[in-house]
C-alpha cells in the first residue's frame, strides 16, 4: 500500500511538474484528469450540485457531491476524521472554516491564480480556504410595511427601542449559519477577556434583551411568511442576501435592510482541500478551476448569488451587488469559532424564551 | 405453559449436535451484534462525552439544573407523556371499537380515514393540522369571519400539542389493538350476553381484558412518543409549551464536548425513564396472562348499539373523528399542487394549482434517485430487523425468566436509551477507525454503516411489538405440533411463524414507512454517492441554498411518500389483514 502510494505521489509530482513545464494553464483552463473527487458542501441545493457535476464533467472532473446543511457537513468531517472520503469542501462560513482549521481538517494550499481577484479580507490569510461566494447577513424588513425612516438602523435598536419589541423574530434554533453570524456580530462588540466566555456582562445583558423582546420563530414557517401574515406581529428579522431576493419574488415583499455603521457580518462561502485527501493534485486543480472568474461568473448567473471574485461581480444581480457593498463588520472569526458553541449553549440554557 | 427450569446439563443432553451448533452460532451472532453495533459505540460516545480529560464530569447536571428553560422543557415532556398516553389510549380504543366491534354505518370508510396516520407523520402531519387550525388556517379563518374578535392565535400551547398528537399517534392502535380485537372469541361475548350481561358490562369485562396485552404495548410506545415529542411542540407549542427533545437535538448538533454532554445527559434522563416504565409494564404483563382460553375461536360479529340515543352519539363522534383525521391529509394533497408562497401563508387558491412541481421533480434523476436509495435501505433494514427480532423473541419465549432471555431483551431495547442523532454519532465516531470487532474495517462512508444504523433504531419498537405477538400465541398450537412428532424448527417454521406472520409483516411495513423519510440517522451516516430521501427533503428548505419552490417541493415529496406508504401498507397489511379474516 505504502509503496503504491509513494509510486502514485511520485507519478503525480512528475505529472504536475511536466504540466508546469508545459506552459502553466490557469483558472477555468485547468482541466480535470478524471480522478474521482468527493466533495462535501452545504451549497448544493436548488440544482447547484447537479449543475456543478455536469459543468465540471465538461472540463474533465469527475465529482461526487454530498450536500447537507453546514452544521451537518462540519460534524461529518469532524467525526469521520482521517477516514473521510472527502477531498474538497466548499460553501460553509467563516465560523466553521476556522473550526475546521483549528482541528487540522483542512489543509493550506498555495494560492490559486484567482486568489488576488477576490475582494480583500475574504480569503483566509494563511491559505486554508479561499472565498467564492459572499452572503451579506442582513437585518431585513418589508418596505411595504416599514418605511426606511422607521426601520432599525442596527441590531441593538431592536432591544433598545421599545417600538421594535415583539416586531422582530428571535431564533429558537441556534445551529443555523445565519443565526450564528448574527450572534457573532452582536457578541463580538462586547469582547472582554475577563468576561464570561470572553464576553462582558454588558454583552450578555444585550443578548438577554435581544431574546426577551423578540417574537420566537415558529418552526417550519419562514420569516417572510410571518411578515406578510397579519395575525403575526413579526415585521423584521435576519436574512441572508440571496434569500432576500428569493423571498421577495415569492411573497411580493420588497426587502429593506439596516446598514449599521459598524458594518455587517458576511457568511463567506469558500473552498478548501481536506488534509486527508488522497487526491491532492486533482483537488488543487479543481480549486483552481472552480474559483476562477469564468466558472464563478457562470455560477452567479445561474444561481443569482454574489461572487467573491470581483472579475465575476458583473454577472450578479444588481440587488446582490447593493447588499454586498455594505462594509464588513470587523469580526475576529477565530475567536468566534472557538466560542460560538459555548455561547449558543449559554443562550439556550439561560436566555431563550 | 409454565416455563420449567431445566438444568443446563439436561438441556444440552437433549439437544442434537446440530442444534447445539446452531444455538452457539446464533448466540455468537447476537452477542457480537449487540456489542459491536450498540454497546461499544455507545460506551465510547459516553466516555468521550462524560470523561473529557480523564475524569468524570458532572458539570452538565449543574448547568441543566440551573437552567429554568431546560427544567421547564423537561417538565413539559413529563407532563405530555402520561397525558398523551391517556388521550391516545381513549381515542385509540374508541377507534378500534368503532371500526371492529360496533355496527357503525360506513365503518369501512371511517377505517380508511382513521388509518391516514399510518402514511404520514412528523413535520408534514403537523403542517397539515396547521392548515386547519393555525392563525391563517381554514377553520380559524372561517371562525374569525363569524366571530371577528376571536384570538386568531388560539391554536398554540399545551392543548394544541396534545390535540395534534392525540390524533396523530393512534397508528399503533389501529394496527395492533385492532388485531387484538379480532382475536376476541365471539363465543365469550355470546355467553356473557346469554347470562344477561349488559353491552357495557361485556365491553368492560369480556372484551377489554383480551385487548390488555396489546394495550400495554402500544401505551408504552405512546408514552415514549410523548416523551420524545419534537415536531408538534416546535410547531404549535409556542413559548409556553416547549419540550426537551428539540433542545437535545440542538445540543447534539453542536460540536463541543460540553454541548454533547448536555445532550447525552438529557437523553439518558429520558431513556432511563423509558426503561423504568418498560420494566414496570413487563412486570405487570408477566403477572397476568390475559389470553382467551378458547381453542375454537369464532369470529366476532359486530354489535348493534341498543340504546338509540347512544347510537346516534357514537355515530356523531365517529364522523367528527373522521373529519379531524382526514382534513389535514386532504389539505396537504391540495397544497402540494400549489406554490411555496401559498403554502407558507396557507391560502388555498385553486388558480395556483398545477402539476408543474410534480413534473419537474420526476424528470430529474437527482430527485428520484434518493427514492430508490431510501426504498432499498428501508426495505432491507425492515427485513433484517424483522428476522433478528423474530429469532430473538423465540429465544426469549423459550427462556422466559432466565437471565439470558432478559439480557437479550434489554440488549435489543438499548437504542431507546439515546435519540437517533446520538446513536448515529456513536456509530460514526466509533467506526471512523478500524476496530478488531468489526473485522478491522473502517465503516465511515461505506454503504453498510447506514444500514446498521437503520436496523438499530428500529429494534426496540419491533422487539416490543413482536414480543406482544409471541405472548398472544396459543401454546396449545405448539404442544399439538410437538405431540404429532414435529421437530423444533419445523414447528416454528410451519406452525408458529405463519400465525405471527401478519403481525410481523405489519411491523415491517411500519418500519419501512418510518425509515423512508428518516433524517436523523441518514444525515451523518449516508454514503456520499447515495443520499437518502430524508436528506434530500431536508436540504430543500436549508438556508442559503434553497430556492423559491423549496417549500412546495417538500409537499410534493410528502405526497409521493404518502402514496408509497399507502401502497406498502396495502400490499403487506391489507393482504395480511385478509388472511387474518380467512383464519
Amino acid at each position: 500500500m505504502k509503496k503504491f502510494l509513494a509510486l502514485f505521489l511520485a507519478l503525480a509530482m512528475v505529472l504536475s511538474l511536466s504540466a508546469a513545464l508545459a506552459e502553466e494553464a490557469k483558472g477555468a483552463d485547468v482541466k480535470g484528469t478524471g480522478v474521482e473527487l468527493v466533495i462535501y458542501t452545504n451549497s448544493g441545493t436548488s440544482g447547484r450540485a447537479d449543475w456543478l457535476t455536469e459543468r465540471a464533467a465538461q472540463d474533465g472532473y469527475k465529482l461526487t457531491i454530498l450536500e447537507e446543511g453546514a452544521g451537518a457537513v462540519q460534524q461529518r468531517l469532524i467525526n469521520e476524521g482521517e477516514a473521510t472520503p472527502c477531498d474538497v469542501v466548499f460553501g460553509l462560513n467563516a465560523i466553521i472554516w476556522n473550526d475546521l482549521i483549528s482541528r487540522g481538517i483542512v489543509t493550506a494550499i498555495d494560492a490559486p491564480s484567482w486568489a488576488d481577484e477576490v475582494s480583500a479580507g475574504l480569503n483566509d490569510p494563511n491559505g486554508y480556504y479561499y472565498a467564492i461566494v459572499k452572503q451579506a447577513i442582513l437585518l431585513a424588513y418589508d418596505t411595504n410595511q416599514v418605511s426606511p425612516e422607521e426601520a432599525p438602523t442596527d441590531w441593538p435598536d431592536l432591544w433598545e427601542k421599545e417600538e421594535f419589541w415583539t416586531k422582530y423574530e428571535s431564533q429558537i434554533k441556534l445551529t443555523g449559519g445565519t443565526t450564528r453570524n448574527v450572534l457573532a456580530g452582536i457578541l463580538t462588540r462586547y469582547v472582554d477577556p475577563n468576561g464570561e466566555l470572553g464576553v462582558s456582562e454588558e454583552g450578555w445583558a444585550a443578548i438577554e434583551a435581544f431574546f426577551a423582546h423578540g417574537t420566537p420563530v415558529v418552526d417550519g414557517t419562514d420569516l417572510y411568511a410571518q411578515i406578510v401574515n397579519d395575525a403575526s406581529p413579526v415585521l423584521m428579522g435576519q436574512m441572508w442576501s440571496s434569500g432576500a431576493d428569493q423571498y421577495d419574488a415569492t411573497y411580493g415583499t420588497k426587502t429593506g435592510y439596516a446598514t449599521p455603521e459598524v458594518g455587517i457580518p458576511y457568511a463567506v462561502e469558500g473552498v478548501a482541500v481536506i488534509s486527508y485527501t488522497k487526491n491532492l493534485e486533482e483537488a488543487k486543480r479543481f480549486v483552481e478551476w472552480f474559483g476562477s472568474a469564468q466558472i464563478q461568473g457562470e455560477w452567479s448567473e445561474k444561481f443569482q448569488t454574489m461572487p467573491a471574485n470581483e472579475l465575476a461581480a458583473d454577472k450578479a444581480p444588481a440587488s446582490q451587488v447593493a447588499m454586498c457593498s455594505i462594509p464588513a463588520q470587523n469580526i475576529d472569526w477565530a475567536l468566534v469559532a472557538e466560542n460560538i458553541d459555548a455561547w449558543c449553549e449559554k443562550i439556550m440554557l439561560e436566555y431563550m424564551q | 405453559m409454565q416455563a420449567v427450569k431445566i438444568p443446563l446439563k439436561t438441556r444440552l443432553k437433549r439437544m442434537t449436535p446440530g442444534q447445539i451448533a446452531l444455538t452457539c452460532v446464533m448466540g455468537a451472532v447476537f452477542i457480537w451484534f449487540i456489542f459491536a453495533c450498540m454497546i461499544l459505540p455507545i460506551l465510547n460516545l459516553l466516555r468521550n462525552v462524560f470523561f473529557d480529560g480523564g475524569s468524570l464530569s458532572l458539570v452538565s447536571f449543574q448547568k441543566l439544573f440551573k437552567s429554568s428553560k431546560a427544567m421547564k422543557s423537561l417538565r413539559n415532556s413529563f407532563i405530555l407523556a402520561p397525558t398523551l398516553s391517556l388521550t391516545v389510549g381513549l381515542v385509540g380504543i374508541s377507534l378500534v371499537l368503532i371500526t371492529e366491534y360496533f355496527d357503525i354505518k360506513g365503518s369501512k370508510v371511517l377505517r380508511l380515514g382513521y388509518m391516514t396516520t399510518l402514511i404520514y407523520g412528523g413535520v408534514t402531519l403537523v403542517s397539515g393540522y396547521k392548515f386547519v387550525y393555525s392563525n391563517n388556517g381554514v377553520l380559524t379563518t372561517f371562525l374569525a369571519s363569524i366571530f371577528p374578535n376571536m384570538d386568531k392565535n388560539w391554536f398554540t400551547g399545551y392543548w394544541a400539542v396534545l390535540f395534534t398528537m392525540t390524533f396523530s399517534c393512534t397508528s399503533n392502535h389501529m394496527i395492533f389493538l385492532r388485531n387484538a380485537m379480532r382475536s376476541v372469541d365471539f363465543q365469550t361475548v355470546e355467553a356473557a350476553r346469554n347470562m344477561g350481561a349488559s353491552q357495557w358490562y361485556i365491553l368492560r369485562r369480556v372484551v377489554l381484558p383480551v385487548l390488555l396485552p396489546s394495550l400495554f404495548a402500544v401505551t408504552i410506545l405512546t408514552f415514549i412518543t410523548g416523551l420524545c415529542a419534537m415536531s408538534a411542540p416546535l410547531m404549535v407549542g409556542g413559548t409556553n409549551f416547549q419540550t426537551i427533545n428539540p433542545m437535545i437535538k440542538q445540543f447534539a448538533d453542536m460540536t463541543t464536548t460540553s454541548a454533547k454532554s448536555l445532550a447525552a445527559t438529557l437523553s439518558l434522563i429520558l431513556g432511563i425513564s423509558t426503561m423504568i416504565l418498560l420494566a414496570i409494564m413487563t412486570a405487570i404483563e408477566r403477572r397476568g396472562h390475559y389470553m382467551s382460553v378458547s381453542k375454537v375461536k369464532t369470529k366476532i360479529v359486530k354489535q348493534k348499539i341498543n340504546n338509540p340515543v347512544v347510537s346516534v352519539l357514537v355515530h356523531i363522534y365517529a364522523y367528527v373523528l373522521f373529519i379531524i383525521y382526514v382534513i389535514p391529509v386532504v389539505l396537504i394533497v391540495l397544497f402540494s399542487l400549489s406554490d411555496s408562497s401559498h403554502i407558507s401563508t396557507r391560502q388555498l387558491d385553486f388558480s395556483t394549482f398545477s402539476l408543474q412541481n410534480y413534473a419537474s421533480l420526476l424528470q430529474k434523476t437527482s430527485s428520484y434517485r434518493p427514492f430508490l436509495v431510501s426504498i432499498c435501505y428501508s426495505a432491507l433494514a425492515a427485513v433484517i430487523v424483522g428476522l433478528l427480532v423474530v429469532v430473538a423473541c423465540r429465544f426469549i419465549q423459550k427462556h422466559r425468566n432466565s437471565a439470558s432471555g432478559t439480557a437479550l431483551e434489554y440488549g435489543l431495547m438499548l437504542p431507546w436509551l439515546l435519540p437517533s442523532t446520538m446513536i448515529a454519532l456513536s456509530l460514526i465516531m466509533n467506526y471512523s477507525q478500524p476496530r478488531w470487532y468489526m473485522f478491522n474495517r473502517t465503516l465511515v462512508a461505506t454503504l453498510v454503516l447506514l444500514l446498521i444504523g437503520y436496523v438499530i433504531i428500529k429494534l426496540p419498537f419491533t422487539m416490543r411489538m413482536t414480543k406482544a405477538a409471541f405472548f398472544g400465541l396459543d401454546d396449545a398450537l405448539e404442544d399439538a405440533s410437538k405431540n404429532l412428532g414435529a421437530g423444533e424448527f419445523y414447528t416454528f417454521r410451519r406452525v408458529i411463524f405463519p400465525v405471527l406472520l401478519p403481525t410481523v409483516m405489519a411491523i415491517a411495513a411500519l418500519n419501512f414507512n418510518g425509515l423512508l423519510t428518516d433524517y436523523d440517522m441518514s444525515a451523518f451516516l449516508y454514503s456520499p454517492a447515495y443520499p437518502t430521501l430524508g436528506v434530500k427533503i431536508k436540504s430543500l428548505t436549508d438556508e442559503m441554498g434553497n430556492s423559491s419552490d423549496g417549500v412546495a417541493l417538500t409537499f410534493v415529496y410528502a405526497v409521493l411518500m404518502m402514496i408509497i406508504s399507502a401502497i406498502v401498507l396495502y400490499l403487506v397489511y391489507g393482504r395480511g389483514g385478509r388472511d387474518n379474516i380467512k383464519e
